[in-house]
């Protein structure tokens, strides 16, 4: 299982960091550190584009430093791809707080799903690290 | 997208979830009347009490001994001592208001997470976002 991610998911966690969501990294790196296999993440209930293949996933996690439960916390948009074994972070924002939203919008998933795409075909996806 | 969930799985789906809906309307009005009733009992309190000091202020007017002015002043003393204890019980119970206010905030949040889960619908039967999904599988 190989792990990576968009330039928009690099510049949501700065972008988090930077507005006080001090925490972000960690907490997404615990929802990762907890999921032990790929299928486990292809699996998850939360998709939001299904597919057999390639699926779009978004997933509820904390926000340890606020002190938010997962339903206060961020949301993380992904996508497992099977045939590549690889899980791409695209997307992460929060629930509440001054970069808060309720849900991400049609346009923005558009957005998110064109990216990977067009990072994907480049070869551009970001390894990634959350240190 | 191609699987098709069975049509019993569906009905039961949406039957559960409309009887939750009308539980959780008849919880929320139980919630409100409770409300309503707290609210009353301390609106019938402050009456009372604003009541009695009317009543003790006429009394005074009336007065004019010093013998006077010194049992209703000896009798109002207890009434505040009372008071204050009284008072002091209601802010210890303060904290059940804190609770009501974190209750309806979880509320909230609970609502919006059902608006969520319909957004999160209305994205899996978007033309536009279900062919992007064929996009993804023919990578």
């Amino acid at each position: 299982m190989k792990f990576d991610c968009t330039n928009r998911f690099n510049s949501d966690i700065q972008d988090l960091v930077k507005s006080g969501y001090n925490s972000v990294r960690e907490d997404i790196r615990d929802f990762k550190d907890k999921i032990n296999s790929f299928q486990e993440f292809f699996d998850l209930p939360t998709c939001i584009i299904p597919s057999n293949e390639v699926r779009t996933i978004k997933h509820r996690i904390k926000d340890a430093f606020n002190r938010r439960g997962s339903s206060g916390g961020f949301r993380v948009i992904f996508i497992a791809n099977k045939k590549t074994q690889t899980v791409t972070f695209c997307h992460v924002y929060p629930k509440v707080g001054s970069l808060g939203k309720s849900s991400a919008s049609k346009d923005e998933v558009k957005g998110i799903v064109k990216e990977y795409l067009s990072q994907h075909k480049a070869k551009s996806l970001i390894p990634v690290t959350f240190s | 997208m191609n699987m098709i969930t069975d049509t019993s799985t569906i009905k039961s789906a949406v039957v559960e979830t409309y009887r939750e809906t009308l539980s959780a309307e008849e919880h929320i009005d139980q919630f409100l009347d409770h409300l309503n009733e707290a609210n009353s009992h301390y609106h019938h309190l402050n009456k009372h009490w604003e009541n009695l000091n009317e009543k003790t202020e006429s009394f005074i007017s009336k007065f004019s001994s010093i013998d006077d002015f010194t049992f209703i002043l000896s009798s109002i003393e207890g009434l505040i001592s009372r008071a204050e204890s009284l008072l002091h019980k209601i802010k210890i119970n303060r904290q059940h208001y804190i609770g009501i206010k974190t209750q309806i905030d979880l509320l909230e949040e609970n609502i919006d997470f059902s608006r969520e889960l319909c957004e999160d619908i209305k994205l899996k039967i978007d033309p536009q976002i279900i062919e992007l999904g064929t996009q993804l599988d023919n990578l």
